[in-house]
């Protein structure tokens, strides 16, 4: 018998200084099937280790709401990780 | 009446400003956010917007709703323009009308301030010769 590792995968959208360090404005990020918002931002600070102050700042939004980092994600979730805003 | 607009064309008060306010309106307050000309001490041509603009609208006709269960203002406009501001121009415009002025400077003040945190939009502040200001250095 064997064993698979169930996954999910959520499209990505950054923006500001995050696009720019992480390279790219959406993609998307396999992840386990318990994940949580804070394993998408694990995930990304393996992308890219120098982001990791940003992420430590930044917030997230779930099909365009914000959500606290322990929110479980989904299957297809559109997750948007948001740096720190400077409208107005 | 709730005007709400975030676009990438310059802001435009005319329909606002022509807005009949039927004899019951005593107080309307605006708030126009202008581009200075300096960012953290250099000095710059024009601010750069970027939004995420579904959720950026999404999140602003929250606020106003916000607004009006806690204060009884009539009408409200809050338009932001993304992409590129020259100094002097708007950036932001929160226009709110009601009975008396208490209630539409408070309805105002707290648009601005929570629009401004919480709504995805950033700036980025653009030089003279066209160079991002204090741009993240991305290699290495």
């Amino acid at each position: 018998m064997t064993t698979q590792t169930v996954v999910i995968t959520v499209k990505v959208l950054c923006f500001a200084q995050l696009r720019d360090y992480l390279g790219a404005s959406d993609f998307t990020v396999p992840l386990p099937s318990d994940a949580t918002g804070r394993g998408l931002l694990d995930a990304l600070r393996q992308r890219s280790p120098r982001i990791g102050p940003l992420l430590d700042v930044s917030r997230l939004a779930v099909n365009q709401e914000y959500v606290a980092a322990d929110v479980r994600l989904q299957d297809g979730d559109e997750v948007v990780v948001i740096p720190p805003v400077s409208g107005g | 009446m709730t005007m709400l607009y975030v676009t990438d064309h310059p802001i435009d008060i005319t329909d606002w400003r022509a807005g009949s306010t039927q004899g019951l309106e005593g107080a309307s307050v605006e708030f126009q956010g202008l581009v200075r000309c300096e960012e953290e001490g250099a000095s710059i041509a024009c601010l750069e917007y970027e939004t995420y603009a579904p959720m950026a609208e999404r999140i602003i006709a929250r606020l106003v709703e916000q607004t009006r269960q806690r204060w009884p203002v009539h009408q409200v406009c809050v338009q932001h323009q993304s992409g590129r501001v020259p100094v002097g121009r708007l950036a932001l415009f929160v226009g709110v009308r009601a009975a008396h002025r208490r209630e539409a400077f408070a309805a105002c003040q707290f648009l601005v301030d929570e629009i401004k945190r919480e709504a995805p939009i950033w700036k980025t502040a653009i030089a003279a010769d066209g160079m991002r200001v204090n741009a993240p250095c991305v290699h290495g």
